[in-house]
């Protein structure tokens, strides 16, 4: 569809450990439009870094993406050589990631480090990189702009160094931000600042945003479409507003249940009992069954496959075979 | 900016200062130290020298001369009079001063060093990013096994090996020795004859430093390309190249460049076993003799020196640090 940024189509990222085969993104399928926020939530280790990783082809060994189509502006990702998907990373699609902490290079300035993005995506000299990165700064609203340019991140706070990156990873107007849990690390009030900021500077730069959390308040606050992902695979997606009135997946009824009302709270993913299956050993049929309290025979033989529950609407789960 | 240049260069300069007066007190104690555990050493010069002409008298009237019948303090105290006037005493051995006889045969060791000391750094630390890069690759397996030898085989033995191959059977290098005998080459001729003689030994001096230098830096290297930052960059659409030559190996070479500061009294200690094989002409087999003597001044000298280049490759590797690692605020 013309309205379409990006579309997966069955995207497959394995890992071969020793230990064995790891499916971590298992046959995954999705769209961003232009200017939407897509949320992907679900639990630590459901496969959300990956699936954002191999966008861009960010794969290390063990890992590697065994199949798929990442269509993006009509292009395929996934066939790209790796000199022509370079130009991509940090330029139409770039990244912020969880910890401000340690994802920014400790013996380079931020001034360095932004210019460097800046000068390899357009052609900007030095001496115009370094006016640009502070222009940058500015933008996402960090005082003394012109002397934290020359600055080292230890020299800046957790929120000041997020703001860093989110200056970096704008610095080239991308059309998609990928957006790795970039609160998770923070406390509750610089989270609210950092949301904020990206609410901001999306509706300015006019880009998509694929919100990567496990927080749901970030979600509701922020996307306008959300998957939900267990063990590798998406087990239901809605609008927004749709999926937080009628969750459908007792996985995703059961994420809604456990959120609390204080936001940072650690506790609140572990209400779902029991826990994410060993991806070495994933349960026979759907992966949610020794959890669920809903399973069924048919749940521990087959597993279900993700289909319109009601319109618009998408889940996983033999509680709803058949309805439509 | 050039006002926190100015301020750091002050910083630095007042921390340089600081450090320097304080290895006074501690090079005392450890002169004191050292003096003291020499003294208890049994015998002294006259009881390893065999030398027929000497009568009973002659070598009390000698040891008398040299303060050796007086208690051990008032001997140091005789010691450091003449240190604090520039002379170490005249070695019991060599009979010329001590820093004459240190002079001579310390250069040579440095120059051996030196050179392998930067062959080692040349060669290991591109071998440890590459396996490093390339974990568990045929090229990583293969300088593990190359480190392993190097650690594990003894230098006298692989001494001995290359010149039974090198200088025996295929006579393409000298034996032994520092230069050709009988001939007296000048300028770039002598240098050609003294590079040609240092081969061998340099390449047993080398390999063993090549060993540990490549695994240390390999495994900082490990360390480094899983941290976060190295993810911002590959995702920011750097080379790969730019990548680990530029933001990985910074960070990786932090904890390698200090230890280099330590390598400092190494430069100038002399490797006794390899320059004995070697006949090299350095210090290491002079270390040997004064202790086999009993050269109480050539010891004290030598390992005073020694102690002086160990506390100065301290500061060394403290400044590097400083200035490699924006983090490190030297107090
Ligand atoms: N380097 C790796 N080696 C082996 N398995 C990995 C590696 N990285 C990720 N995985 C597997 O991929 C799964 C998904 O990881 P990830 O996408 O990081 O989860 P999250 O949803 O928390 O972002 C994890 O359960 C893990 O088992
Ligand atoms: S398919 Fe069965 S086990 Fe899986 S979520 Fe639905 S009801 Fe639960
Ligand atoms: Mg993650």
């Amino acid at each position: 569809m013309a309205d379409d940024l990006l579309a997966i189509h069955d995207l497959r990222t394995y890992f071969y450990t020793e230990d064995g085969l790891v499916k971590a993104v298992d046959g995954v399928s999705f769209k961003i439009k232009k200017g939407e926020v897509l949320g992907v939530v679900g639990e630590s280790g459901c496969g959300k870094s990956i699936t954002a990783m191999s966008i861009l082809k960010l794969i290390d060994p063990p890992g590697k993406i065994i199949s798929g189509d990442v269509i993006f502006e009509g292009i395929n990702l996934i066939e790209l050589k790796e000199d022509d998907i370079r130009k991509i990373r940090g330029a139409s699609i770039s990244v912020i990631f969880q910890e401000p902490m340690t994802s920014l290079n400790p013996v380079f300035t931020i001034g360095d480090q932004i210019g460097e993005a800046i000068m390899l995506h357009q052609d900007l000299d030095k001496v115009n990189a370094r006016k640009k990165a502070i222009e940058m700064l500015k933008t996402v609203g960090i005082p003394r702009a012109d002397e934290v340019v020359d600055e080292y991140p230890h020299e800046l706070s957790g929120g000041m160094r997020q703001r860093a990156m989110i200056a970096m990873a704008i610095s080239c107007n991308p059309k998609l931000l990928i957006a790795d849990e970039p609160t998770t690390a923070l406390d509750v009030t610089i989270q609210a600042q950092i949301l904020e900021l990206m609410r901001n500077l999306k509706n300015d730069l006019g880009s998509s945003v694929m919100l990567i959390t496990h927080d749901l308040g970030v979600v509701a606050e922020m996307a306008d479409y959300v998957i939900v992902m267990y063990a590798g695979k998406i087990v239901e997606e809605a609008e927004v507003v749709e999926l937080f009135k009628n969750a459908k997946h007792p996985y995703t009824i059961g994420l809604l249940q456990s959120k609390p009302v204080i936001m940072r709270d650690e506790d609140r993913l572990n209400s779902i009992p029991g826990q994410v299956p060993n991806p070495l050993h994933m349960p026979s049929g759907c992966y949610f069954h020794p959890r669920c309290s809903h399973a069924m025979d048919i749940c521990r033989e087959s597993q279900p496959e993700l289909k319109e529950v009601c319109e618009g609407h998408k889940a996983a789960c033999w509680l709803y075979e058949g309805v439509i | 900016m050039p006002g926190t240049i100015t301020k750091r260069g002050e910083m630095m300069r007042q921390y340089i200062t600081r450090r320097l007066i304080q290895m006074i007190p501690i090079l005392i104690g450890i002169s004191i130290l050292l003096f003291f555990i020499l003294q208890l050493a049994p015998g002294d010069i006259f009881s390893t020298m065999m030398n027929p002409h000497m009568t009973a008298e002659m070598k009390e009237e000698l040891r008398h001369q040299l303060h050796l019948d007086q208690p051990a303090y008032i001997q140091y105290f005789y010691w450091v009079q003449g240190v604090l006037k520039g002379d170490f005493g005249d070695s019991f051995y060599f009979k010329q001063p001590v820093t004459r006889v240190i002079n001579t045969y310390i250069w040579n060791s440095f120059l051996l060093s030196l050179v392998s000391f930067i062959l080692s750094v040349i060669i290991s630390i591109p071998i440890g990013v590459i396996s490093a890069t390339r974990q568990y690759s045929r090229f990583d397996y293969f300088f593990t096994v190359v480190a392993l030898i190097g650690i594990s085989i003894p230098s006298f033995y692989f001494g001995l090996l290359l010149i039974k191959w090198f200088s025996v059977d295929l006579k393409l290098f000298p034996v032994s020795g520092m230069m050709t005998p009988g001939v007296n080459f000048v300028g770039m001729e002598k240098a050609a004859d003294i590079l040609y003689h240092m081969a061998l030994p340099c390449i047993v001096l080398t390999l063993s430093s090549v060993a540990g230098l490549m695994r240390y830096t390999r495994s900082s290297m490990l360390e480094v390309i899983r941290q976060d930052y190295i993810k911002t960059a590959r995702a920011k659409g750097l080379r790969e190249r730019v990548v680990i030559y530029k933001h990985a190996l910074r960070n990786a070479m932090i904890p390698v460049i200090t230890i280099f500061g330590m390598w400092l009294p190494g430069l100038f200690s002399g490797a006794i076993i390899t320059e004995s094989i070697f006949n090299w002409p350095g210090i290491g087999p002079i270390e040997l003799l004064a202790v086999n003597n009993r050269d109480y001044p050539l010891l004290m000298g030598i390992n005073l020196i020694l102690a002086l280049l160990t506390l100065l490759g301290n500061l060394i590797a403290d400044i590097t640090y400083a200035l490699v690692d924006p983090r490190i605020r030297l107090k």
